[in-house]
């Protein structure tokens, strides 16, 4: 993973570098990007409450176990559950809801729109959108059990505390497949760290699953560009092929 | 210069290919880390459109027959973000894709690098936790 990384930064750097040198081509514009339009501007929310608009990107963490300190901490079950699931098998695989957690560390930006009452999230990925409410309110009494829940927040100084709750057990908490139960409950932060950055933080609470709450950080980073269409039903040529738990005929 | 500057491209490249380019499904679903294989042939036909790129290449068998190979490709925003463009590859491009088959044995392949015929070889990579990076492994480390 280390020589990853660093092969990651040092070709990073060495490709900034080749393309100015590179032969015309369509490639030889690789990296100039500059045609892509960039985000729309929106008016700040309002004095004392930090400004999140503007479109984000988390690193891409299809497993949550490596933006945790320490092991899962899984339930027997929950461990089971993990152990002997089939990738195959992942909703999102036949485009189903990501659920509002996933869809933040997936590998598409998120515009965040952000008013005095409401922080309104639009995902590129599967062109989908999340609200966090901000207005005070509480999670309404019995509700149904969704795929995205029910997020409300409060804010403290430069931080966004989301509560998330009456989530089904449908989505998967990430790639790897992690799953979840409909007793999930997710506490949520979102922290400005400077102009272009963010920390995001999740903790995952679920007795079904796990033994404790268990918390996931990873740092958002502005994106230049704005969001694009992303339909994940388009030409989703991949369904036919995945090896799942169904027999195939 | 020319080889110094390939091998840079290859190198920028091949270390993106540490970073996997799509959520929705993993690789290890759909793709087998252990078959790879390489297709040399003529591009036939290019699907820029989500939530994967298609590219179909004709590709002449050891019995002289002409056998068709879906290749998928990253989503198409996450390439154009990185400077590709809906005819940056073409019907007619002659092409060495780098791949692992599908593991249903049909004529599909996860694409990780394609060569085009003046040498520039690019990353094409799509899927995600379990697709390999230089072929030999699968890698799942995934955190930037």
């Amino acid at each position: 993973m280390k020589s990853c990384f660093t092969a990651a930064m040092v070709g990073a750097s060495a490709l900034a570098m080749v393309l100015s040198l590179a032969p015309a081509s369509a490639f030889a514009q690789a990296g100039e990007n500059a045609s892509l339009p960039l985000p729309p501007k929106i008016p700040a929310p309002g004095p004392n409450l930090p400004d999140f608009n503007g479109v984000w990107v988390a690193p891409y963490t299809p497993d949550l176990a490596r933006a945790t300190t320490g092991p899962i901490p899984f339930t027997p079950f929950g461990a089971e559950q993990y152990k002997t699931h089939i990738g195959g098998d992942d909703p999102h695989g036949f485009c189903q809801p990501t659920g509002p957690t996933r869809a933040i560390h997936s590998p598409f930006p998120f515009q965040i729109i952000q008013t005095a009452g409401t922080m309104t999230i639009l995902f590129e990925i599967d062109h989908n959108f999340r609200r966090i409410f901000t207005d005070g309110r509480d999670h309404p009494k019995d509700m149904d059990e969704t795929w995205w829940g029910d997020s409300v927040g409060k804010y403290s100084g430069d931080t966004l505390t989301v509560d998330i709750a009456g989530m089904s057990d449908r989505s998967w908490l990430d790639t790897a497949g992690h799953q979840h139960s409909e007793k999930l409950h997710i506490v949520e932060t979102w922290q400005k760290t400077g102009p272009d950055g963010i920390k995001w933080t999740a903790t995952f609470e679920d007795p079904t699953y796990f033994t404790k709450p268990w918390t996931v950080t990873l740092p958002l980073k502005r994106e230049k560009f704005d969001i694009m269409e992303m339909i994940c039903m388009d030409n989703n040529r991949d369904m036919p092929h995945y090896i799942t738990s169904s027999p195939k005929k | 210069m020319r080889p110094t500057f390939a091998c840079l491209i290859v190198a920028a490249f091949l270390s993106i290919g540490c970073l996997p380019l799509s959520a929705h499904h993993s690789f290890a679903a759909e793709y087998d880390a252990k078959q790879s294989i390489t297709l040399n042939g003529t591009v036939t036909k290019v699907e820029w459109m989500n939530p994967h790129t298609w590219f179909y290449v004709d590709v002449v068998g050891k019995d002289g027959k002409v056998v068709n190979w879906s290749c998928e490709g990253a989503n198409p925003n996450a390439l154009a973000r990185r400077g590709w463009r809906k005819n940056s590859l073409k019907a007619g491009d002659k092409v060495t894709v780098e791949a692992y088959r599908a593991k249903d044995g049909s004529i599909t392949v996860n694409a990780r690098t394609i060569t085009l015929a003046d040498g520039h070889k690019i990353f094409a990579g799509s899927s995600d936790d379990g697709s390999p990076t230089d072929g030999t492994k699968g890698d799942t480390s995934r955190l930037n």
